[in-house]
């Protein structure tokens, strides 16, 4: 618009507005999603003539506000991760209307919940806002089982498979929310003073006490899944190990994808060789497809085979089979949540370092005569 | 892609109220503004959505005018229309033009 309009605009004299009540002012304001509530008041108060008119046009304004906020918001991976969380805590309903008035509980709460914080979401705040998202979920789901015990009691969920299935859906859908929906955070070395040297040798040293306890995980495991294939217990080591290599391998330039010189600068050298050796992951755009789809698809089997063992006690507890061994699981669940959750952040480290050997790479003024193409 | 994108019949009327409104449009203005527009009333929240939409479009900007001391009520958010929002303007004008002169034998 015009500098004219604008000049227009700061010139107005806004006569007084009819409020609605004090309470029922704030009840509407904090009824609507958090980014949008400053707004919507602003843009609904003003039509408020009585309490009688204002409520139904109140109601109908947050519903148009939290479904701008769910289109906005909807995570279709998400979802289908939510939906199968639920079909797996609640398994023992089978695919049934008792299974389904669960999911559409859970799966509404957290479109709700998603779309109230939508646009409002606080850095550092990420374990906490998903802690809630869980309990909300949580929250409507008994919500749901409540109305249907009151009303239809052949539709709800029996007390046992409600009781078993919340216990492991509540943490579950936790750590699906933490792992996939990575929040802002400062990006590692933000503001150090430590050497490249010092950053390479820390960023390895994390990555090896990160690796350690993934392949202490794979040789556990092997021990907790004889009963499944007892005469081949050694695939239980062999496949996730040969797996866990080939995925390290793809993030440390394999095929020499990436062209790298042999330097005469021996310090240059030795940079653009820690700098391949770091685990960053691949970037989708990868000069060539295939390896990003297939570091992707790789990444997701290794998490899948450390998640079996914890998933065969689940289920063997969830469908009624076997009574639940605490002990059991406690170990299986740590090993596979801990490298899980921690994954993301020693990517991030390691991408933080390549990015820091990079520019005392780009730094070095010594030029190279004569490099040779490896 | 193009930011200006392809608007929706209810979308264009917001979008011209509000320019109309020459960036004196606050919500309930342009509201009583796009039910003259339509000849009918239309719910709060529809118009709202739009601006919103909008204005992550980019079509739209906003800015909230401080009450003045002393003054009841609450601080009134101000709409302007961008040079990308009367872009789409002039191409849902030109779209509306085509439209008419090949319905001109319609009675």
């Amino acid at each position: 618009m015009s500098t004219d309009t604008e000049n227009e605009t700061e010139n107005i004299t806004i006569e007084d507005t009819p409020e609605p009540p004090r309470l029922l002012g704030v009840v509407v304001e904090k009824s609507l999603p958090l980014a949008l509530q400053k707004k919507g008041a602003e843009f609904l108060f003003p039509s408020f003539t009585s309490v009688r008119q204002f409520v139904p046009k109140a109601l109908a304004f947050i519903v148009n506000a939290y479904r701008l906020q769910m289109a906005e918001a909807f995570d279709k991976i998400l979802t289908v991760l939510h939906i199968a969380c639920v079909v797996f805590c609640f398994g023992e309903a089978s695919f049934s209307y008792p299974l389904l008035i669960a999911l559409g509980a859970v799966v509404l709460a957290l479109a709700l919940f998603d779309a109230y914080l939508h646009d409002a979401r606080k850095p550092g705040a990420k374990y906490l806002e998903e802690a809630c998202a869980a309990i909300t979920a949580a929250f409507f789901l008994l919500a749901s089982q409540a109305l249907m015990w009151w009303t239809e009691p052949s539709l709800a969920l029996s007390f046992g498979g409600l009781s078993t299935g919340l216990i492991v859906c509540l943490p579950m859908l936790y750590l699906l929310r933490v792992v996939v929906r990575p929040g802002p955070s400062e990006p590692p070395f933000e503001g150090s003073n430590l050497t490249v040297d010092q950053i390479y040798t820390r960023t390895q040293l994390a990555t090896i006490l990160w690796a350690v306890p993934c392949i202490g995980t794979v040789v556990i495991n092997s021990q907790t899944m004889k009963a499944f294939l007892p005469e081949h217990d050694n695939l239980y080591i062999a496949i996730p190990m040969w797996t866990f290599m080939f995925w390290v391998r793809l993030q440390q330039n394999p095929f020499g994808r990436r062209r790298v010189q042999k330097l005469k600068d021996a310090r240059k050298q030795l940079l653009v060789h820690w700098r391949e050796r770091l685990l960053k992951g691949v970037e989708p755009n990868e000069e060539r497809a295939w390896v990003y789809f297939a570091y992707v698809a790789i990444q997701v089997l290794f998490f899948f085979e450390l998640s079996i063992p914890s998933a065969a006690v689940l289920w063997s507890w969830l469908s009624g089979h076997a009574t639940l061994d605490l002990a059991r699981l406690g170990l299986n669940l740590v090993t596979f949540v801990t490298p899980l959750l921690t994954w993301n952040y020693i990517k991030a480290l390691n991408q933080a370092a390549a990015g820091i050997i990079q520019k005392e790479i780009d730094a070095l003024v010594v030029a190279d005569v004569n490099p040779i193409t490896q | 892609m193009d930011k200006t994108g392809t608007l929706g019949q209810f979308e264009q009327l917001v979008l011209m109220a509000a320019f109309q409104l020459r960036g004196e449009g606050y919500g309930i203005k342009i509201h009583e503004r796009v039910c003259e527009l339509m000849g009918r009333q239309v719910q709060l929240g529809t118009v709202f959505v739009s601006l919103e939409r909008m204005e992550k479009r980019g079509l739209v900007t906003s800015k909230f005018e401080e009450k003045a001391p002393g003054r009841g009520g609450r601080a009134k958010r101000f709409f302007n229309v961008t040079p990308e929002g009367e872009l789409a303007l002039r191409q849902a004008k030109s779209t509306a033009a085509v439209v008419l002169n090949g319905l001109e034998e319609l009675t």
